[in-house]
């Protein structure tokens, strides 16, 4: 259903098929940071949940709204959700089980044995800080340095008067730190 | 650094990502990607989560069928072993049914059961088909 103020279903679909490369791209670079600062899941994976939610209509796509800001938004809603149950749900994510046997013995149960899929590195690097972020450009202090006037909230002219850099020695900075993004 | 500080700096970044983001020029954005690609990878995401949806739909439909079929499903009584052979004594004189009344006497309490859920069983299928 359509109303004034949101998009229905058929339109929604519409929106999101009339979706730019560039606006493709930018949704790509921000679901890879989600996916490596907040949740285990893939950047693939909360994209694809992110549309489902959206088409289903789950998802509100407020009309006027411009359709890359509403696709990012439901992106960080998911990752922010799996983020909380991670954190509060009874499954420990880290921890994947096999089964060992297949027989079931009515006194030990079933034979399992847990396999760690997730690493320490990634667990450290999902847990929704600043950290995890700083931890990828350990090698290249200029990125350090957008990250930290980033972190701070401050961009554009500002960030390169604050860090004491020509606005095209920052862009070339942000290019690189948006590709590496991109790139995990 | 506290953990609260820590994540309060994730967010003003994330913030701040996406207004640059939102602000560079799609000819920026795009250096060193195909348009193409990213094009045809998106369309192939909607296409793939329609398909999701889709299965997700039809196995919430088969649940809420399953759901309402056991819940209009009559809950069997326990059976009273007189009712059941009295039962069975009538539908052993009833010329649809061949049912051996003399046997009946011989018969386990199980069998009684047995025949007589069968014979329910035979009678509801025969009305519903009507």
């Amino acid at each position: 259903m359509s109303d004034e103020t949101s998009l229905s279903k058929s339109e929604v679909e519409a929106a999101l098929t009339q979706l730019s490369p560039a606006d493709w791209k930018r949704i790509k670079i921000r679901a890879q940071t989600y996916s490596k600062a907040l949740t285990y899941l893939t950047a693939d994976d909360l994209v694809q949940e992110a549309l489902i939610c959206l088409l289903s209509g789950d998802r509100v796509w407020p009309r006027y709204a411009r359709s890359v800001i509403v696709v990012i938004n439901a992106t960080h809603g998911i990752a922010s959700n799996c983020r909380e149950r991670e954190q509060l749900g009874p499954i420990d994510h880290r921890v994947d089980i096999s089964v060992l046997s297949q027989e079931y013995d009515e006194e030990v149960g079933t034979l399992v044995i847990p396999i760690n899929e997730v690493t320490p590195e990634r667990i450290a690097e999902s847990r929704g800080d600043i950290e995890s972020i700083e931890r990828l450009v350990v090698n290249d202090e200029e990125l350090q340095d957008v990250v930290l006037v980033w972190s701070l909230g401050i961009r554009g002219k500002d960030a390169a008067a604050e860090l004491g850099w020509e606005m095209n020695k920052y862009e070339a900075a942000r290019k690189r730190l948006t590709r590496l993004l991109e790139s995990l | 650094m506290t953990d609260t500080t820590k994540q309060d700096e994730l967010r003003k970044f994330l913030q701040t990502q996406l207004e640059e983001l939102l602000e560079m020029s799609d000819e920026e954005i795009l250096e060193g990607s195909d348009p193409e690609v990213l094009k045809i990878e998106g369309l192939a995401m909607i296409a793939a989560a329609k398909a999701t949806l889709g299965s997700r739909r039809m196995a919430a439909a088969k649940t809420a069928m399953a759901i309402k079929k056991a819940s209009t499903n009559p809950i069997m009584s326990p059976i009273n072993i007189d009712e059941a052979r009295a039962y069975l004594q009538a539908a052993a004189n009833d010329s649809r049914i061949t049912i051996a009344a003399r046997s009946l006497g011989e018969m386990s309490d199980e069998d009684v059961i047995r025949i007589y859920n069968q014979l329910n069983k035979l009678r509801q299928d025969t009305n519903g088909s009507k």
